[in-house]
């Protein structure tokens, strides 16, 4: 399995410029979202805190640097409740544990999720300076990260936590190789083990999210949050066109069974959200595969997700 | 006594026998010389008749040939090529895929192409890709020598997911024209390189995914084909016509089957008809892959040739 993650990620992921950004411009997402703590999970939130994973491929030995797009709490990109009154704490962990403990891997944010060696860690309010501007959270050297064999890379944790207040962080994450400007690391992605999102604020957008099936997935099974019936949730994959999936509506879970047939192992499968409304939507969402493991959701697809729609043409010259 | 009298008797007989035989030769050259090729038929096969002469066989062979006596014929082939006659392999090979037997055809072709003196290998290399061409293809229907429309049929059953029926398949031309379905058709007049795209339809929720799949299809000029001047022109036998393919595709090979178990290749040919009948030319068009892309036929009326006087 692990071959071929390698072998996807360095060779056939999608265009590496898409993949630093976080969400990546291939998942069609809005934003990420944390809610402050005394907000209530049918915003779209059901636990406050949202755990990244930035990849930084083994060989890569310069400076990243981890930027966020809105991390405070202002303007049309926030959900604003009443007042801007949430705050909201980004921590950067690298060193062992900060992957391999089982705890940063869950779906719920309990036990030691904050493991590894604590690199930054900054707290946004309601800053107007920083509305829709993109800061600089930290420098990470790749090497201080946990190794992850699996993925061939090493691989650091941002956790976002709302800490008080009842407003939505909308932010994006940038992971770049240069300090003055937002430039891709070769070959790096960013994955999550539970989604939290916002969705396009438009009527028939189209956002996809890519959890990744290895060699040992017999059947997934989707776990939706808070969608408010607000569309179609439809599963694709190279083998796989379009199958609608179970909706969650508002406040509430929902889920779903997929059974993994061969072709689609090795690679990420593609969820579309298709959202029937204009409004605006946060959801959250998680997989976990036939051992209730949660599975990752890469924000560059590893692999061919598409459907193979083949045609076949058959000419013919006739008389008039 | 008895059997010096005997013995002379044997000679006198052989002799008048070798005297008869030279007679049915002579008589046979005469008749083939006039064309007269049912007589010269008779008076050479009574010649044959336990002697060998491959000269000779070659002779009766054309008289066959001339009178389309294919049983015949291809027992006077089998002879030569008993005899390892190779100048003959080709024209043997071309009357088995007249008749249908592809596979002797190919064993005389490979036969022939394994030889280091053969002296038409691009020809016997044609004839074998042909010939491998039509045996697969059962009931080929030829179309007239006419104008033509340029048909496609296009098909999306190979992308039908069994586990969602809720998919609908859109085409969209590049004229912009559009069908529904799994599969469409469609003919245009002219040919020429035309490409058709998929979109598909979520049925339960309405969402059309556009361009999911393109498809470039050409259709090659018409096959049809005349004689020098445009158009068929007055074929007389014994005199040498020329045949050509209207618009012809470097990237294709033609075949012309002349209904006289003999066959030219090429996008322009000569051909000379023995006799004086109604024939039925044939042009295959054979694709770069080997496959058979096409059949044009033609019904022509070889006429009696007055100018040299022959059938």
């Amino acid at each position: 399995m692990r071959a071929y993650l390698i072998l996807f990620m360095s060779v056939i992921m999608v265009p590496a410029s898409w993949g630093q950004m976080i969400p990546s411009r291939s998942e069609n997402l809005e934003n990420l979202v944390t809610f402050g703590k005394q907000a209530p999970s049918n915003w779209g939130d059901d636990d406050h805190v949202q755990i990244f994973f930035m990849l930084v491929p083994k060989d890569y030995d310069k400076p990243v640097y981890l930027n966020i797009y809105d991390p405070g709490i202002e303007g049309d990109n926030d959900q604003i409740v009443a007042s801007a009154n949430t705050k909201t704490r980004f921590s950067v962990y690298s060193g062992k544990g900060c992957y391999s403990n089982k705890a940063a891997r869950s779906i719920n944010p309990t036990g030691n999720y904050k493991s590894g060696n604590l690199i930054k860690s900054r707290t946004f309010g309601k800053n107007d300076a920083l509305d829709k501007k993109w800061v600089q959270l930290a420098m990470v050297n790749p090497k201080e990260g946990e190794y992850v064999k699996e993925f061939d890379g090493y691989v650091f944790k941002v956790v976002c936590e709302g800490l008080t207040g009842d407003d939505g962080n909308h932010y994006k994450y940038f992971l770049s190789s240069s300090k003055d400007n937002r430039i891709p690391v070769p070959g790096g992605n960013g994955f999550t083990y539970e989604y939290s999102f916002q969705l396009k604020n438009k009527a028939k957008s189209v956002c996809h999210i890519y959890p990744y099936v290895d060699d040992k997935v017999d059947y997934l099974v989707q776990h939706n949050f808070d969608f408010d019936n607000d569309g179609f949730i439809k599963i694709n994959s190279v083998v796989r066109n379009g199958h609608h999936q179970k909706l969650s509506a508002d406040g509430e879970w929902s889920q779903s069974r997929i059974s993994i047939k061969p072709q689609e192992r090795n690679k990420s499968i593609d969820i579309q959200i298709e959202k029937k409304t204009g409004e605006e939507n946060d959801m959250v969402f998680y997989v976990v595969n036939q051992y209730n493991e949660p599975v990752p959701f890469f924000a560059s697809p590893i692999g061919v997700t598409k459907y193979n729609f083949q045609i076949d043409v058959k000419t013919k010259t006739i008389s008039k | 006594m008895y059997k010096v009298i005997a013995a002379t008797i044997l000679v006198l007989l052989a002799g008048s026998g070798f005297a008869q035989k030279k007679k049915h030769l002579k008589k046979g050259n005469q008749f083939y010389e006039n064309h007269d090729y049912l007589f010269a038929e008779r008076y050479y096969e009574k010649y044959l008749s336990g002697t060998e002469d491959m000269e000779v066989t070659k002779k009766l062979l054309h008289c066959y040939k001339a009178q389309s006596k294919n049983d015949k014929l291809n027992t006077a082939y089998k002879l030569l090529m008993a005899d390892g006659n190779q100048a003959y392999m080709i024209e043997y090979a071309m009357f088995l895929i007249s008749s249908e037997k592809y596979e002797d055809a190919n064993k005389i072709l490979d036969n022939y192409l394994s030889l280091s003196s053969n002296s038409d290998k691009e020809l016997a290399q044609t004839l074998k890709d042909f010939s491998s061409a039509k045996s697969g293809v059962s009931n080929l229907n030829c179309t007239e020598n006419v104008e033509s429309k340029y048909c496609v049929e296009i098909s999306a059953a190979k992308s039908i997911d069994p586990e969602n029926p809720h998919m609908a398949f859109i085409w969209k031309f590049e004229d912009g024209f559009t069908k529904k379905g799994v599969t469409v058709k469609r003919c245009y007049e002219e040919p020429g390189e035309y490409t058709v795209s998929l979109s598909v339809k979520d049925n339960i929720s309405g969402l059309v995914e556009e361009n999911v799949n393109t498809k470039t299809f050409s259709f090659a000029p018409s096959p049809t084909f005349s004689s020098e001047d445009g158009k068929i022109s007055i074929i007389s036998a014994g005199e040498e016509s020329t045949f050509k393919c209207d618009k012809a595709s470097d990237s294709l090979t033609y075949i012309w089957d002349f209904g006289d178990h003999t066959f030219s290749t090429g996008s322009e040919v000569k051909h000379t008809f023995n006799q004086a009948k109604n024939s039925t030319i044939k042009m295959y068009i054979l694709s770069e892959s080997g496959e058979l892309d096409g059949c044009v036929e033609q019904n022509v009326p070889v006429l009696y040739n007055f100018k040299s006087r022959r059938p």
